[in-house]
């Protein structure tokens, strides 16, 4: 008696969630919420879900059958045509009713997708992530949103800035890009007119990820205020893993910094500093979409003034712990290949009439171009992200860049 | 020439009336800004072809053209950038724009000439960032060396948000920023130092707002080296390397620089910048004289400044009430002064964004112009002469007080004491009015002037004035300053206790209402007898279909009442008390002079007594609703024996009532408290209050387990016990349970005393089956935790409102009884009922009672268990 007692206790101080799922004592837990005569959206702590596209998905394929056919087949027996509860079924306790705005897990598209998907566990509500598509879900959750009394988010949509005619540079404080990296509240957003995203972080001005799509929803100047942006085009290319080593080595101990940005020209540009301010070497770095038949990717351009012909800076070959798995020669660009420990292909290619290529660091893989000497240099560096490696993509960059 | 002329005739319009009119001397007029935008400024300028330009919180920045033209809507404003990292400061040098974002200084350059800035230059970064959301970059003044002087808000982090924190460099300093970048800290010691100016003086003047450390809203004069008093910043000075080295709580012990300005709480809760009028006349006769923004109020303040034996100090009135949320103020070329609002973030008076032009119609107001201290007291200058040869003493009241210097939000005005006029004279050209009065140093007085009139009876536009006495001249120094190192305050746990906090959580379900909305409310800038509302929880306001009174679902006699309220122009409600009286909340600030009525007491018998004074600021402002009450003594027969008293009702700290008799034809005994629903509009929030109750525990039977818990069912285990007696209190820590060994409890009364931490979750049980405890029935203990039930839930019934803060002790009582529906429970916080549920299926007959704790970050004391049977009362 005692020693069942016992492990119950244990159940429960350690994981309280696990032990009212096991049914223990869970009753009066289960019915949560039912009771409640209260709006949720009135809340004075309201929980806000913002809609990510990974859970509710976007309502892209048309799905088979309307939302309010879903609802009909799906939800009215129990939960009725009107969605006040009042179904035919006879259950126990009666179903939810959407009209006074109770749902059980709060009232976002998000939760009612997941209520939807995983069901009521103790409840008759079952769980419909097997026979019902992400689609179907989905349109049902936007469905059964619009059968509670208006909500009250806002749109989302205020707080998008867009790519328009011209590029746009956002600076503020960047989301960390995975678990384990951090947050960035000194960072830089440029977004070009070809859809394509950098990210930077300011305090050493390393480009951090390259991302495709739309630009950035701006939250930090919502409520009260200084919290992270949200870029919104998903990461094409994670640089250096998302903690990259400098871009230009110049000596040990200085760091780039940043001098400013600009929009000129039709691109978005960083500009930063390497040296000190009797030597400054000045550098302006932008990005271009760039495609190429052996797989998609970019381009970064670098325009470098001020080079002193003592101090030269060398650029470092970004992956430089990942296995280098070929060299290739193409006309007019070199391209080194590499292969991450995830099996991604990463390929690099630069000019070699541009700079030239020196194995320098520690590591085999830490490959560094040593610019001309001279006053000012540009190169480019083009980067490859092709879904796969085999004997055709190394042909294709082999004979030329285009069929 | 006929708006100048149109303005005169206004302005004689006022002449011989009690009341003068600020609008009749300085126009006000609001841009309209550009089609669904929301310019929150940060900061103003102009560039040398006149062209206006502002940057906002939101990261733009706006270039206004034919910003002074006489038709204001003739304004056109472009979009010159966006995407900064706000913009609360900004800088025309020749024609380059200079903007403090929150991580840098900048110059944004227009290189083609197309009104938008395409290079965005980092001047230097070099100061720290951690991503708090408070660590604001204020900006931007520049000195004659070229030199832009920044101040670094300091961060808030949970718990104890309100101990402002410096966790990377120079977050609570004022810096200097050299034209090559370098940057220079200069002082320290400021927490929220939103605006910073340079007056005519060269002063570097940095404003500063009230909080931890920060009495009120200061105007502080900067100088190299100086420590304003807020101990974060000295994190990055020789001896506070380490944060250890400071106390939350406890002053540094390092030499504080007065401020030279404290502004009247009453005035400003939340100042922005300030700038001299320069204008050479053509904004009026404040030549040199400083313009402060205030956002809460929506004011312009005047301030003006003079050096005493070396200290600076100075004086406060009154300009130009009810604008806006104003954050930044800047002198235009033609003499307006431009004001840029803001107030996402901070709250303030609305509009919370846009700008506006205020212009000087030429009518010369009869207004104070300057005061000057003196050894014995004051000289006030007047703009015109007085009309009356003489002035008694009379018609000065003059109140002198100090603040606390101590680590809670803002100091309450301390030592409130009048201050005796001795002797009052008038210059020959009866401009000048000498006052005598014994004045301390280390003081602000606050004088009013009554009944003083100028040409034709014109009278003051403005009659208070603050001033700060650092020093009294030839007085030397006082070793005392207006803010004063005190004894600590008690801690904010300690002052929590025994309050229920009926809105916090869910804001409605301990209450009775309907037609009440939830969300953020303010004036509509078009009708403000109306409420604009958008998504948020910062205001219930009665704007739904037939709002009904919005009723406490537990009852009251004798008890405390704390809450939050704002009206909207004519709007009236009250808080209803038991018994039959009400505190009526009314507006009146739609009249000239806003009459003083709100917080009258209207008296169960119709009676109403008039509040002493006027605590009530105004419309569109939020304001602290404090009382009180006592219950009447009823008869068996529900007769009045002694009516209730309203023992003091204060707004906002000030007392309008002290004990007044609740007479009332009929008793009620308890009854609910409502926010009457049916007068008009109004908004409210935070209601909490402090029920007073006693339990006389002689009458009960204490089953406080002994020391060694012996005789009860200890869980897990005997050898590890997860529970330690010390203080006279039981503590259970991580995990574990106990149980009566007696599991043949049926219908009783349990109660304990008992307190949880912050994310701590317990139950206590009843009639729980000792092999399976959590069979038992519930009773809640759990302040915070959202997702479970609250405190005082008792069974399935699910308090989600978080009544009482944590660490406080409550007084849990919850009394079993079997009836014909099934097992009815109450559950009681504090002596006031908050829920009830019913088991109709009678699951449980009898069992032990117990605690079991149900989350392993839970710290749970308990000081006493008792019961008694279900017979007693």
């Amino acid at each position: 008696m005692r020693s069942h007692a016992l492990s119950l206790i244990v159940v429960l101080v350690l994981s309280p969630l696990a032990a009212l799922a096991l049914g223990w004592g869970a009753w009066w837990y289960a019915e949560s919420m039912t009771r409640n005569r209260i709006d949720s959206s009135r809340s004075m702590h309201r929980i806000r879900s913002p809609l990510h596209g990974e859970q509710a998905g976007s309502v892209t394929s048309v799905p088979a059958m309307s939302a309010r056919a879903l609802f009909s087949a799906y939800c009215a027996q129990c939960h009725g045509e009107t969605g006040d509860g009042q179904g035919t079924q006879v259950l126990d306790r009666p179903a939810r009713s959407f009209k006074d705005g109770g749902f059980s897990f709060g009232n976002t598209r998000d939760a009612i997708f997941r209520t939807i998907s995983s069901g009521i566990g103790g409840t008759p509500m079952p769980g419909y992530a097997d026979s019902l598509s992400v689609e179907e879900r989905t349109a049902l959750a936007a469905y059964v949103q619009t059968l509670g009394p208006p909500t009250l988010d806002v749109s989302t949509e205020d707080m998008v800035l867009q790519v328009g005619q011209v590029p746009v540079v956002v600076r503020g404080h960047l989301p960390s890009l995975g678990e384990g990296l951090p947050e960035h509240p000194r960072g830089l957003l440029l977004g070009g007119t070809d859809g394509l995203t950098t990210e930077y972080r300011v305090d050493d001005v390393r480009l951090l990820a390259v991302r495709q799509g739309r630009f950035v929803e701006r939250t930090d100047w919502t409520g009260r205020g200084g919290t992270p942006l949200k870029p919104l085009g998903p990461v094409i290319h994670l640089v250096g893993g998302g903690d990259p080593p400098a871009t230009f080595e110049l000596e040990a101990g200085l760091e780039a910094r940043l001098l400013g940005t600009t929009t000129r020209d039709g691109r978005a540009s960083v500009l930063y500093g390497l040296g000190d301010d009797e030597h400054l070497v000045r550098v302006e770095e932008w990005t271009e979409a760039f495609t190429h038949p052996a797989g998609p990717g970019y381009v970064r351009h670098f325009d470098i003034q001020h080079l002193d012909e003592d101090r030269m800076p060398t650029f470092r070959l970004p992956g430089s712990d990942q296995r280098i798995i070929d060299r290739i020669d193409g006309p007019g660009r070199t391209w080194i290949v590499r292969e991450g420990g995830d099996g991604r292909i990463e390929i690099h290619g630069f000019d070699p009439a541009s700079a030239t290529l020196t194995a320098r660091g520690s590591e085999e893989g830490d490959l560094r171009l040593q610019l001309p000497r001279g006053t000012e240099a540009t190169l480019s560096i083009v980067t490859l992200l092709p879904a796969s490696w085999d004997e055709s993509a190394r042909e294709l960059l082999r004979t030329g860049e285009s069929p | 020439m006929t708006s100048a002329f149109l303005s005169l005739l206004l302005a004689m319009s006022a002449i011989g009336q009690d009341v003068a009119v600020e609008t009749d001397y300085w126009t006000v007029e609001h841009y309209v800004n550009p089609e669904g935008q929301i310019l929150e400024i940060g900061g103003i300028d102009f560039l040398p072809d006149g062209r206006m330009v502002a940057s906002t919180r939101r990261g733009q920045v706006w270039i206004i053209e034919n910003p002074l033209d006489e038709d204001i809507t003739r304004a056109r404003f472009h979009l010159a950038a966006e995407g900064l990292n706000e913009g609360l400061g900004l800088k025309v040098v020749d024609e380059d724009v200079y903007i403090v974002q929150r991580g840098e200084l900048s110059r944004l350059r227009d290189l083609d000439g197309d009104s938008v800035f395409e290079t965005i230059d980092t001047i230097t970064q070099d100061w720290g960032l951690t991503g708090n959301y408070h660590e604001f970059a204020f900006g931007l003044p520049r000195d004659d060396e070229g030199n832009f002087y920044v101040s670094l808000n300091v961060g808030f982090w949970n718990p104890d948000w309100w101990h402002g924190k410096s966790r990377s460099p120079w977050r609570g300093w004022v810096l200097r920023i050299a034209p090559d970048g370098t940057v220079t800290p200069v002082a320290s010691g400021v927490r929220s130092p939103c605006g910073l100016g340079i007056d005519v003086e060269g002063r570097l003047l940095v404003t500063d707002n009230q909080g931890d450390w920060m009495a009120a809203c200061p105007i502080l004069h900067v100088r190299d080296g100086d420590f304003f008093g807020h101990p974060a910043s000295l994190r990055w000075t020789d001896g506070f390397e380490t944060s250890d080295e400071l106390s939350s709580t406890q002053p540094p012990g390092v030499e504080r620089t007065p401020p030279a300005l404290w502004i009247p709480y009453a005035w400003s809760r939340s100042t922005g910048n300030l700038e001299p009028d320069t204008t050479g006349g053509a904004f009026g006769p404040f030549e040199d004289q400083l313009f402060v923004a205030e956002l809460t109020n929506g004011m312009i303040i005047r301030a003006q400044l003079e050096e005493v034996e070396g200290v600076t100090q100075g004086a406060c009135m009154k300009f130009m009430q009810r604008i806006g949320s104003a954050c930044r103020v800047v002198f235009a070329p033609d003499g307006s002064l431009i004001a840029g609002f803001t107030n996402r973030g901070w709250g303030g008076f609305p509009p919370g964004h846009g700008l506006a032009r205020i212009r000087y119609t030429g009518v010369e107001p009869m207004e104070i112009d300057r005061i000057g201290i003196q050894p014995d007291g004051f000289d006030i200058t007047f703009t015109q002469p007085v009309e009356a040869e003489d002035i008694g003493t009379g018609s000065v009241q003059m109140t002198a007080y100090d603040y606390n210097y101590w680590w809670d939000y803002g100091s309450p005005e301390q030592n409130v004491r009048d201050v005796p006029v001795t002797r009052t004279s008038i210059s020959p050209d009866r401009r000048t009015l000498s006052i005598t009065a014994p004045i301390e140093a280390g003081s602000c007085v606050r004088i009013q002037l009554k009944g003083i009139q100028g040409p034709g009876g014109l009278p003051l536009l403005h009659d208070e004035v603050s001033y700060t006495i650092n020093r009294v001249p030839g007085g030397g120094d006082p070793g005392i300053q207006v803010a004063r190192e005190v004894e600590l305050p008690a801690s904010r746990d300690d002052r929590e206790e025994g309050w229920l906090r009926l809105n916090w959580g869910d804001a409605f379900e301990q209450w009775e209402s309907s037609g009440w909305v939830i969300g953020e409310a303010e004036l509509d800038a078009d009708d403000r007898t109306r409420f604009t509302t958008r998504p948020g929880n910062a205001a219930i306001v009665n704007t739904g279909d037939a709002p009904s009174d919005f009723v406490t679902r537990g009852v009251y006699d004798t008890f405390q009442l704390q809450m939050k309220f704002m009206l909207p122009e004519q709007g009236r409600s009250g808080v209803r008390l038991p018994g039959g009286a009400m505190i009526e909340l009314k507006d009146n600030s739609h009249l000239p002079g806003y009459p003083a009525t709100c917080g009258a007491l209207v008296l169960g018998d119709g009676e109403r007594v008039e509040p002493a004074t006027n605590a009530y600021q105004g419309s569109g402002l939020w304001h602290e609703l404090t009382a009180t009450i006592e219950g009447a003594t009823l008869g068996e027969n529900g007769e009045v024996l002694e009516p209730g008293r309203a023992i003091q009702v204060a707004i906002d700290g000030t007392v309008i009532h002290g004990d007044v008799e609740l007479r009332a034809p009929t008793g009620t005994g308890k009854g609910p408290v409502a926010i009457a629903g049916d007068l008009g509009l109004v908004g409210f929030a935070d209601v909490r209050i402090k029920p007073q109750y006693s339990f006389d525990v002689t009458r009960w039977t204490s089953i406080m387990p002994g020391t060694n818990l012996e005789g009860w069912h200890v869980l897990p285990s005997q050898d590890a016990p997860n529970w330690s007696f010390s203080d006279s209190l039981l503590r259970g820590r991580t995990g574990g349970a106990f149980l009566t060994d007696d599991d043949g409890y049926r219908d009783l009364d349990l109660l304990a005393r008992v307190r949880v931490n912050d994310g701590g979750r317990a139950v206590m049980l009843l009639r729980a089956p000792l092999d399976d405890p959590m069979k038992g029935y519930p009773t809640t203990i759990n302040s915070t935790e959202w997702e479970y039930p609250r405190s005082g839930s008792v069974g399935t019934a699910h308090i989600r409102t978080d009544l009482l803060a944590p660490n406080q002790f409550m007084d849990v009582l919850v009394t079993c009884r079997t009836t014909s529906r099934g097992v009815e429970l109450r559950g009681y916080l504090n002596g006031v009922l908050v829920s009830e549920s019913i088991d109709t299926d009678n699951q449980r007959e009898s069992g032990a009672i117990g605690f079991v704790i149900l989350d392993p970050d839970t710290r749970l004391d308990i000081e006493g268990v008792w019961i008694r049977p279900a017979n007693v009362d």
